[in-house]
C-alpha cells in the first residue's frame, strides 16, 4: 500500500483527536488581531508623533526651566534658613541672653532691698517724728511735715521780735526748707514707682520672643526718660535749695551792712 | 420536515458525517488564519484634527502658561538673591558681626580692669584713731554694720549734750542735723554697695555682648536700659538724701536766726527790767 495512503488513513482514523488539538492550538496561540484603524497608519503615527514633538519642545524645556528655578529657589531658601537660624537669631545666644535678664534682674531685686534700708539714727521724740516722716517714702505723710518741721525747728517770730525783712527772710528759709523736705519724700516714692515699673519690664523681657524683645526696649526706653526727667527734677530742687542757703548768706551780709550804718548813725547822733 | 431529519440524519452519520467535520475544520482553520478586518470608529481626518488641536492647545495655552510662571519664578529668584544679599552683606554681615564681638571683647580687656583699679583707689586721708575708724566704716560699702557706724561717728562728732547745758529747742534741731548727716552717710553705704551690684550687671550684659547675635543683642540692650532705669531711681534717692541734708542746713540756719530774734528780744527786755 502507497505510504501516502497509509499516512492518510492514520489521520482519517484519529481525525477527532487531530480536531481536538487544532482547536488547542488555536485557542492557545491567536493570530494577531489587526487594529481598529486598519488604514491609514502613516497619518495616525504623524498625528501622535506631532503631539509628542510638542510636548517635547514646548512643555519639556518650560518644565526643566521651572524645576531648575525651583532647584535655586529651595537653595535660596535653604540658606536664607541657615543664615537666620544661625548667625542672627541663634537659640543658643537668645536662651543665654533670657537667663542673662533674669540674672541681671536678680541683682536689681537686692539693690531694692538695699536701697530701702532703714536709715534712720534720730534719738529725741520730736526728731524722731519728723526724721519719720521724712524717710517714709510715703506721699500721704507730704501734709504732715510743716507741723512736725515747725516743732523741730520753731516758727516764724512774731513781729514784735523780728524786724519784717527779718522775718520775711526766716518765712522764706523755712518754706525752701520745708519744700525740700517734702520733695525729698515725693522723690522717694517716684524712685519706688520706678523700680516697681523697671521690675515688671525686665520680667517681660525675660520671656519676650526676638521680634517682641525691641517693643519691651522701647517702653524700657520710655521709662528712661522718664526717669531722666525725675532725677533732673530732683537736682533742680538740690539747686533751689542751695541757692535759698546762698541768698540767706547774701542777706546777712547786706542785714550787717544796714545795722553798720544804724550804728554809725547813732553815734554820730550820740556825739552831736 | 421529513427531509429535514433525513438531512440532519446523514450529517451524523457515515460519509455525511466526515464531510461536515471537514468543512467544520476548514471554516474554523479560515476563520483563525484570516479575521475579517475590524472597522474603525472614526476616520483618519478627524483624529489628525484631534492631534492638531491637541497640538495647538500644548503650544498655544499650556506653553504660554508655563512661560510665564518661569518668569514670575525668575523674578521671586531675583528677588530673594537681592534680599539673601541684603540680609547677609548690608544688615548682617558676618564680618561687622565678628569685628563687633572683637570691639566688645578688646574694651574689656583695654578699660574693665583699669577703670577697676582707678574706682578702687584708696583715698582715705584721716589721721587720728576715731576719724580713720569713722571714715573706714563711712565708705566700706556695708549695709549691716549700721550700730557700730552710729557709735563711731557719735564718738568722732560727740554724744548729744545733756538737757542740762542746752536749750531743749537747740537739742531737738542739733539731734535732728545729727540725724539728717547719719542718715546720709548710712544711705550712701547703702548706695556704694548698690554701685557694686551695678557694675557687676555691667559686666554681665558686656560679658553676654561679646558672644550676642544680631537677634539676641535686643535683650541685652532691654536690660541694659531697665538697669539704666534702675540706677536713676538709686541717684534719686540719693538726691532725696541730699535734698534733705541740704534742707536740714538751711533749717537749722534759720533756727538760729529765730533763737537771735528772740534772744535780742530777751536782752531788750531784761535791759529795760534794768533800768526800771
Amino acid at each position: 500500500m502507497d505510504p501516502k495512503w497509509n499516512f492518510l488513513t492514520a489521520l482519517w482514523e484519529h481525525r477527532k483527536v487531530l480536531l481536538v488539538l487544532v482547536l488547542i492550538v488555536s485557542l492557545v496561540a491567536p493570530q494577531p488581531v489587526r487594529a481598529q484603524f486598519g488604514i491609514d497608519w502613516a497619518a495616525i503615527v504623524a498625528a501622535i508623533n506631532s503631539i509628542g514633538s510638542a510636548i517635547a519642545n514646548t512643555i519639556g524645556p518650560a518644565l526643566r526651566a521651572i524645576n531648575g528655578a525651583l532647584g535655586t529657589l529651595n537653595q535660596l531658601m535653604s540658606s536664607l534658613q541657615a543664615f537666620f537660624v544661625n548667625i542672627v537669631y541663634p537659640q543658643s545666644a537668645i536662651s543665654r541672653a533670657q537667663g542673662l535678664v533674669g540674672a541681671v534682674g536678680g541683682l536689681y531685686t537686692q539693690s531694692q532691698a538695699i536701697s530701702t534700708v532703714n536709715v534712720s539714727s534720730a534719738t529725741l521724740a520730736n526728731p524722731q517724728q519728723l526724721e519719720q516722716l521724712l524717710l517714709s517714702r510715703n506721699p500721704m505723710n507730704v501734709p504732715g511735715v510743716t507741723a512736725n518741721y515747725q516743732t523741730v525747728y520753731q516758727t516764724v517770730p512774731v513781729p514784735q521780735n523780728a524786724s519784717p525783712q527779718t522775718r520775711d527772710l526766716i518765712d522764706m528759709s523755712d518754706a525752701a526748707a520745708q519744700d525740700a523736705m517734702k520733695r525729698a519724700i515725693a522723690i522717694d516714692a517716684i524712685a519706688d514707682a520706678e523700680m516697681q515699673a523697671a521690675n515688671q519690664i525686665n520680667n517681660q523681657l525675660a520671656q519676650a520672643a526676638p521680634g517682641t524683645a525691641p517693643m519691651v526696649e522701647a517702653e524700657a526706653a520710655a521709662w528712661l526718660v522718664r526717669a531722666n526727667a525725675y532725677t533732673q527734677s530732683a537736682l533742680g530742687d538740690v539747686m533751689r535749695v542751695r541757692a535759698v542757703t546762698l541768698a540767706n548768706s547774701g542777706a546777712q551780709l547786706k542785714f550787717n551792712a544796714a545795722n553798720s550804718a544804724q550804728i554809725r548813725q547813732n553815734a554820730l547822733d550820740s556825739l552831736k | 420536515m421529513d427531509y429535514c431529519k433525513r438531512l440532519i440524519a446523514l450529517c451524523l452519520v457515515g460519509r455525511g458525517r466526515s464531510t461536515v467535520a471537514v468543512i467544520l475544520v476548514v471554516l474554523l482553520a479560515i476563520g483563525f488564519l484570516a479575521p475579517p478586518q475590524a472597522k474603525a470608529q472614526i476616520g483618519a481626518l478627524g483624529v489628525a484634527a484631534a492631534a492638531a488641536a491637541v497640538v495647538s492647545l500644548i503650544t498655544n495655552t499650556i506653553g504660554s502658561l508655563l512661560g510665564t510662571a518661569n518668569g514670575l519664578l525668575s523674578t521671586i529668584n531675583n528677588f530673594l538673591q537681592a534680599l539673601v544679599n541684603l540680609w547677609e552683606n548690608i544688615v548682617y554681615p558676618i564680618a561687622l558681626i565678628n569685628q563687633t564681638h572683637m570691639l566688645v571683647t578688646q574694651l574689656i580687656a583695654q578699660f574693665r580692669g583699669l577703670v577697676t583699679a582707678i574706682a578702687n583707689i584708696n583715698v582715705r586721708s584721716a589721721t587720728l584713731p576715731n576719724p580713720s575708724a569713722l571714715e573706714l566704716i563711712m565708705r566700706n560699702g556695708s549695709i549691716t554694720d549700721f550700730a557700730q557706724f552710729n557709735q563711731t561717728y557719735r564718738t568722732t562728732y560727740q554724744q548729744l549734750p545733756p538737757a542740762t547745758d542746752i536749750d531743749p529747742g537747740d537739742l531737738q534741731r542739733v539731734d535732728m542735723s545729727d540725724a539728717l548727716a547719719m542718715d546720709t552717710l548710712k544711705t550712701l553705704k547703702a548706695a556704694d554697695d548698690i554701685v557694686n551690684q551695678t557694675l557687676q550687671a555691667a559686666q554681665i550684659i558686656e560679658d553676654e555682648a561679646a558672644q550676642a547675635a544680631p537677634g539676641s543683642a535686643a535683650y541685652l540692650t532691654g536690660a541694659g536700659i531697665v538697669a539704666a532705669v534702675e540706677n536713676q531711681a538709686m541717684m534719686q534717692r540719693m538726691l532725696a538724701a541730699e535734698l534733705r541734708e541740704e534742707a536740714a542746713i538751711l533749717a537749722h540756719t534759720n533756727a538760729i536766726r529765730k533763737r537771735q530774734a528772740d534772744m535780742a528780744n530777751q536782752f531788750g527786755q531784761n535791759t529795760t527790767n534794768l533800768f526800771k
